[in-house]
């Protein structure tokens, strides 16, 4: 009962926060766009997994590499782009 | 009917990152194509769960991979002065 509650608590955050920023991403200025963007790959999709990874233990390794993927990757891809961003329009 | 609810929902914020990439400079599709890898990765992950196959899990995990190493290259290249 316990597992279900966290495993649906933390799905329908994670799912919540991709929304939102999918929403944001409409905003006019670069950088805005690009908070948003981060905000969802950093907060909304590794709750959505960690909620998966509650549902079906057998599938926890895998979920696992790709939360590390995401968590390691995505601030670098931030920076990468921000650079791009700036470089755009400076 | 809770996993279907939010594939749904997933859809829709999906739908709107797609949106968002068909407007703007390169960076700012850029921006939305990052998010969008991430949300597509989830939905894969609930299809996973929903229809029972693992297999699909390996599907989320090249996105992951493939997404970052294809956004960095991307973004490595409009940064750069040609």
């Amino acid at each position: 009962m316990a597992r279900q509650v966290a495993e649906a608590v933390l799905l329908w955050l994670g799912i919540a926060v991709l929304v939102v920023c999918g929403w944001g991403l409409l905003s006019h200025k670069v950088l805005d766009r690009l908070h948003y963007a981060t905000l969802g790959a950093m907060v909304g999709m590794p709750l959505v997994l960690v909620s998966q990874c509650v549902a079906t233990p057998s599938s926890i390794p895998k979920l696992v590499v790709v939360i590390l993927l995401q968590v390691a990757g995505a601030p670098a891809l931030t920076i990468a782009t921000a650079r791009a961003a700036k470089r755009e329009r400076p | 009917m809770t996993a279907a609810a939010s594939i749904v929902l997933l859809v829709l914020g999906a739908g709107t990152a797609t949106y968002a990439l068909c407007r703007g400079s390169s960076v700012r599709r850029l921006v939305a194509l990052e998010l969008l890898s991430a949300q597509l990765t989830c939905l894969a992950v609930l299809l996973a769960a929903s229809y029972g196959r693992s297999s699909y899990l390996d599907v989320a995990m090249l996105l992951a991979l493939l997404s970052f190493a294809g956004s960095l290259v991307f973004a490595r290249f409009l940064g750069r002065d040609w």
